[in-house]
């Protein structure tokens, strides 16, 4: 089982949209994957048409009652989805009421090991205890970067605050996330992300309404316009990442 | 793995239309696609291994299935043609069950259907599916009409499901019983699975008249040749020919009991053209099981390089088409259709005369009389066997010993069902170490033809040297059946089993 968290401390830069569609693709071929909407939000199980409620998250939470009773089953057939739950604000306070708050992710996660090759989890922007849990369960965190001035420094803070606070060895894979090729700016910036940051995988997703309206027909892009340049980049981007993750396992 | 979904299946052969009415009803049920076409494969081996195993397989536009009979639980395998050999299936559920299941046996296509299916789905008020239903409609190659509905739920959303089955039970007047989807195929198809005519019991009772009782028995044995021929012809696997001698040795066994049953003339003759049958399937069985033992030889004398023995495998391949050939002709002669009919002609009028004193007998007695005494021939004949016996001995031995196994398992159940599965038993030991050692000879025998014909070809010694290790190997499995021997006549012969025949069968106790 893989664990990928898609993260950023940035809210609204495209990883719920990253997200939905890259666990599309990862359940493509009929492998078994699981989106985990961790974002109280719940937009990625808005996105999939699920009802964002789930029964006993304290329970949960607590490992009273099994995480495999409240996963629901998509419109496609390998993939399944562990709705949002808007109590999920809570989740900070009743992680921080067990032992071992840090690693709960990654201890409930572990229930499903044999169900599972793939698991992908939502994440609502910011650092906060939940988040921490999250990044620690996580194989590779997936981190959209909008080209602005700032997002250099942007990714040195979660750096710093992944390996250096944390302490967590977790792969990073920025990407470069709503690149819009009209913008100079963007243009320039793309380039000296790229060039910059070794890390930073090399398909960039670009700004596109099409992703957007994805949010008013809750269906991943893949699936309604598979032709569109953004649901190729979303493939092209999911090879890449199977690629480095296949590379840094040997 | 855990990901199960709960899926019920419906058989609507009776009013599809209605069906398709319902759902174009429901508000909440949609039209998923257009209508696809699907070619459907029910497969399973000429005895229904796998069917007895519990399952179900079929193979539908490249994916091949195991349904697990008891459970509802389904094992996929992507596969491009229809399998004939569980090896031609990659590694994985479905390969290990097929393997086990059906060992040496060929996978026949049973059913073939081509469906029109229809998929629906139920949304919930957020536009989400929440169950998926398919129905599938054809006919299979008699003409009669299929209809099935699989009602499919999504993980999370068992209680949609539960209300959908209701709702379809109650709008079709009929509770949606659960059905297997392969059960509905093989009924249009007027196949029974599971029936094959070497499995179900000749229903005998012990007063019946002795000469009855051995033509039903015999009838019997007639059915299965006649099944497994076209089977034998066709060289399908090695199998037919397998079951095929069996009923042959076992007819000539019964005519070899039957004196004062059969007039001695008819038995003379059968027993002639039985024999006939039986030496005429003699060479291409040898040479199949030499063949099945290949693997395992490979194993022994060349663990890293199986390839030193393929030349050993065109000779005996070219061998076993040869008489494969002869054995096909002549099973397609007048010889033979003439025997068969004479044969079931003669079980139907069951000829008697001065000599058949015993015909009308109870079968009870007459059974127990010719099973006393084919337990008294393997006991002389084996207790004459000491270590330096020539193997003839082992070998007439071992046919008693045919001969006294198949009269008990054809006629010991009609007086003692339980202690006659005890002898049976206890007797299948000593039968194992005699047929070990028989094949070993056997094989050693032909091995050195082959290795001959092979030397004077050009070959790389490795094969000649492979060749020479493996006469090693099959000249010491021979050995240790011979040493064996002693030991399993030994129990044999104990006091127990004495005993127990004695009490099964003995003219005293008869009385
Ligand atoms: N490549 C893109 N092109 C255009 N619009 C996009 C793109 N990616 C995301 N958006 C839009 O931007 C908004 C934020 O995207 P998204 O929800 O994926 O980001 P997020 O990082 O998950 O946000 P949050 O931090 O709130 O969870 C959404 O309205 C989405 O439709
Ligand atoms: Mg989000």
């Amino acid at each position: 089982m893989k664990v990928l968290a898609t993260y950023s401390i940035k809210g609204g830069v495209g990883k719920t949209a990253a997200a939905t569609n890259l666990a599309w693709l990862a359940a493509r071929d009929a492998t078994p994957t699981l989106i985990w909407d961790l974002d109280p939000q719940g937009a990625a199980t808005f996105n999939y048409r699920i009802r964002p409620r789930v029964k006993g998250v304290k329970s949960l939470v607590r490992e009273q009652r099994p995480l495999e009773k409240a996963i629901k089953g998509t419109d496609y057939p390998a993939l399944d989805l562990l709705p949002a739950d808007f109590r999920y604000r809570n989740l900070d306070l009743q992680l921080d009421q067990v032992k071992k708050s840090t690693k709960r992710v990654a201890r409930l996660l572990r229930q499903l090991e044999d169900d599972y090759e793939w698991v992908i989890l939502d994440c609502a922007p910011g650092i906060s205890l939940t988040s921490e849990a999250i990044l620690a369960a996580a194989d590779a965190v997936l981190v959209p970067v909008v080209p602005t001035t700032l997002s250099t420094r942007t990714l040195y803070q979660l750096t710093a605050f992944v390996e250096d606070e944390a302490g967590l060895d977790v792969e990073i894979l920025p990407f470069l996330s709503m690149v819009d090729r009209r913008k100079k700016l963007h243009r320039e910036l793309q380039h000296e992300l790229l060039e910059g940051d070794p890390r930073m995988l090399r398909t960039p997703i670009p700004n596109a309404s099409a992703v957007e309206r994805m949010g008013l027909l809750r269906e991943p892009l893949l699936v309604t316009t598979p032709r569109h340049h953004a649901a190729k980049a979303y493939e092209a981007l999911w090879e890449e990442i199977r690629e480095r993750l296949h590379r840094s396992r040997r | 793995m855990a990901r199960r979904m709960p899926l019920v299946v419906v058989d609507v052969g009776g009013d599809p239309d209605r069906v398709t009415g319902l759902l174009n009803g429901y508000d909440d049920v949609h039209r998923d696609g257009p209508e696809l076409a699907v070619h459907r494969v029910l497969l399973d081996t000429f005895d229904w291994r796998i069917r007895r195993a519990g399952g179900a397989l079929s193979w539908c536009d490249g994916t091949l299935s195991w349904r697990d009979r008891a459970t509802g639980h389904i094992d996929t395998v992507p596969q491009d043609d229809l399998p004939r050999w569980p090896a031609d299936v990659v590694t994985g559920a479905v390969h290990d069950r097929l393997a086990d299941a059906c060992e040496v046996r060929i996978l026949l296509s049973r059913v073939e259907i081509d469906l029109a299916v229809r998929r629906y789905r139920m949304l919930d008020d957020l536009d989400k599916t929440v169950a998926w239903i398919d129905l599938e409609r054809g006919s299979v190659d008699s003409g009669t009409p299929v209809a099935i509905m699989l009602v499919r739920g999504v993980r999370g959303y068992d209680a949609e499901h539960a209300r959908l089955l209701r709702r379809l039970a109650e709008d079709l007047g009929a509770p949606t019983a659960d059905c297997d989807p392969a059960d509905i195929l093989y009924a249009a198809a007027g196949l029974e699975p599971g029936g094959y005519p070497g499995d179900h019991e000749v229903c005998l009772t012990p007063t019946m008249a002795a000469n009855e009782a051995v033509a039903r028995t015999c009838r019997h044995l007639l059915q299965t040749m006649r099944a497994n021929e076209a089977g034998v012809i066709a060289d399908l696997d090695t199998e037919f020919l397998h079951d095929f001698r069996v009923a042959v040795r076992r007819t000539r066994s019964l005519l070899g009991a039957s004196k004062r049953v059969l007039p001695d003339l008819v038995r003379d003759d059968f027993r002639k053209r039985f024999k006939w049958m039986g030496d005429i399937t003699t060479p291409v069985r040898d040479l199949d099981v030499f063949f099945l033992a290949i693997p395992a030889y490979a194993h022994a004398v060349a663990r890293d390089d199986p390839a030193v023995l393929a030349p050993l495998v065109d000779v005996v391949a070219a061998d076993q088409q040869a008489a494969h050939a002869a054995l096909s002709e002549a099973l397609l002669s007048q010889d033979y259709a003439e025997l068969v009919s004479d044969w079931s002609e003669t079980l139907d009028t069951l000829p008697t005369d001065d000599e058949t004193t015993e015909a009308e007998d109870p079968i009870v007695e007459v059974a127990r009389r010719r099973i006393w005494k084919a337990y008294r021939v393997v006991r002389r004949d084996g207790r004459a066997i000491d270590e330096d016996s020539p193997s003839e001995m082992l070998h007439r031995l071992r046919k008693d010993a045919k001969v006294l196994r198949y009269l008990l398992e054809a006629f010991g159940t009609v007086f003692d069902t339980d202690r006659t599965q005890v002898a049976v038993r206890e007797l299948k030991r000593l039968q194992e170490n005699l047929g070990a050692f028989q094949d070993a000879e056997v094989q050693s025998q032909e091995l050195r033809e082959f290795a001959i014909r092979i030397a004077r070809r050009p070959n790389d010694a490795d094969t000649v040297m492979a060749l020479g290790i493996l006469a090693g190997h099959i000249e010491q499995l021979q050995h240790d059946a011979r040493a064996q021997f002693a030991t399993s006549f030994a129990r044999f012969d104990a006091r127990d089993n004495r005993a127990l025949y004695k009490g099964l069968l003995s003219p005293k106790a008869a009385r």
